[in-house]
């Protein structure tokens, strides 16, 4: 026990003396999840109605991709975007490799599908008589879509939340991607990662208080505006 | 299957993992906290597996941290054995009375890696000459920045040439292993310091050339200490004097052909 309270000792003192050097984790960490759920989200949502309203060819095969998207590795989706990006890989002249850019795009493939999945999910969830009236409306596919995504904000909500949720814990791909770099791709689960890796464990609990908070709030947020937690 | 026996059998399978990662009991563990350069050379695992061949009853658990790190670890209790570079901070640890045994055991050499167009005029340049070369160019360099041996050597040039690189915009600190670093740098076809084996080790992917400078003063001796107070000092004693016997020296030279093809670490 006195070694977990030692931790926490140092974790509180590394907390009280938090600098420049951690608030710029805190930010880049804040502006690279912000980022790629707002992608994720623009385009999962209209995905996610498109999957749950629309009869079109390949339909099914975007449902399945959906699917495996919403489960994939994030550090094997880290390790394809690396291949892409790497200097001299396909994409390799971006010169994307081991920049916040890089961050995002790896973030936006792990949260788009969850965003589509909830959305497509939820607007099912609404039943049989209010896609009846949905049908009923004689609207355009468009218009049809964005009405049952407005039925369907509670779901919504679910989405960014889930979405943001994912991008802000995890670990493997920004990791792989970003590399860690001090100052320039350091987000706070790779700052965990590096930390303990260190046996620097009161500065590991420190970042992770704050990642806890982070996640929190934002839950607490998304679930208030969309009307109900879970 | 109903819910219960699916738990189960999940717990089955989960203990039965456990026990094939685990130590069997009559194996002991030595952990062993290398340099991350020596780790990412990939060195060390294979001198390793060899000792272990040759003693059964021991397994080596090899762990990369940068030297301060692993002479802190030591210090903490959490290392049986090091295996680092950096003579000052290893003299201090020994004038301490904390190794119970310290051994020279090989030493490769640093090289200055960069991009082909930049590193072609550099050949023979001492390196004090080639880094305040860099620096005038303000041509990109990455550096460690961890507290590693390698990172060491760095700081100690930079101070010969009388140049102070850190917060300049052309200076990347990464602080982390020789691997990441080495990637950064061919990625942002930036210079860098790093040791020879790892350089060749990724030389295809990075794209990084030798600058072939003047290799005075960029030799890397590695120094393995038994720490004291080891729970396993006995095994961690025999361990660093074979790394040091005639037994030990052939396997290193052995390692080193068949990674390198070519002696890097010289017994």
């Amino acid at each position: 026990m006195e070694f977990l309270w030692g931790v926490l000792a140092d974790a509180v003192e590394v907390l009280s003396r938090a600098g420049p050097e951690l608030w710029m984790v805190v930010a880049l960490t804040l502006a690279v999840s912000a980022a790629s759920t707002g992608i994720g989200v623009l385009l999962g949502v209209p995905l996610g109605a498109a999957l749950a309203l629309g009869r079109f060819r390949g339909r099914g095969v975007l449902r399945l991709a959906v699917s495996v998207g919403m489960g994939f590795p994030p550090v094997l989706a880290g390790l394809l975007l690396l291949l892409v990006f790497w200097r001299s890989g396909p994409l390799g002249g971006l010169g994307l490799i081991f920049t916040p850019t890089a961050m995002v795009i790896a973030q936006v493939v792990l949260a788009t599908p969850v965003a589509a999945g909830v959305v497509s999910g939820s607007i099912r969830g609404l039943g049989m008589v209010p896609m009846e009236q949905l049908a009923a409306l004689r609207l355009g596919r468009v218009a049809r879509g964005m009405v049952a995504v407005r039925e369907a904000r509670a779901g919504v909500a679910t989405a960014v939340a889930a979405s943001f949720g994912r991008v802000v814990a995890e670990v493997g791909a920004v990791l792989v991607v970003g590399g860690n770099i001090v100052g320039e791709t350091r987000v706070l689960t790779t700052l965990i990662v590096e930390e303990s890796r260190q046996a620097r464990f009161g500065a590991a609990v420190a970042a992770g208080a704050v990642l806890l908070v982070i996640a929190l709030v934002v839950n607490v947020a998304v679930g208030r505006l969309g009307g109900d937690g879970p | 299957m109903g819910g219960r026996s699916w738990l189960t059998a999940v717990l089955a399978a989960g203990l039965a993992a456990g026990a094939l990662g685990g130590c069997s009991p009559d194996e002991t563990r030595v952990t062993v906290v290398a340099g991350t350069t020596l780790v990412d050379g990939k060195l060390l695992e294979r001198v390793a597996a060899d000792y272990e061949a040759q003693r059964p009853d021991v397994r080596l658990s090899v762990v990369g941290a940068p030297t301060a790190r692993a002479l802190a670890l030591a210090e903490a209790g959490s290392a049986d054995v090091t295996v680092t570079h950096d003579p000052s901070l290893e003299e201090r640890f020994i004038s301490e009375g904390r190794a119970e045994l310290a051994v020279e055991v090989f030493s490769s050499r640093f090289i200055l890696a960069g991009p082909r167009r930049g590193s072609a005029s550099l050949g023979g340049v001492s390196a004090v000459e080639a880094f305040k070369r860099i620096a005038e160019q303000g041509h990109l360099f990455v550096s460690r920045a961890d507290g590693s041996g390698t990172h060491q050597v760095e700081k100690e040039i930079w101070d010969r040439a009388g140049l102070d690189p850190t917060s300049r915009e052309w200076y990347v600190e990464t602080r982390q292993g020789m691997g990441l670093t080495l990637q950064v740098a061919s990625q942002r076809e930036a210079f860098v310091l790093v040791e020879l084996s790892v350089f060749l080790t990724a030389e295809e992917t990075t794209g990084l050339v030798d600058a072939a400078l003047d290799p005075v003063g960029l030799d890397n001796s590695y120094r393995a200490m038994a720490v004291k107070g080891s729970p396993v000092t006995d095994e961690s004693l025999a361990f660093v004097e074979w790394l040091g016997s005639q037994r030990g020296r052939e396997a290193v030279r052995r390692a080193n052909l068949e990674l390198y093809g070519v002696q890097i670490f010289e017994p």
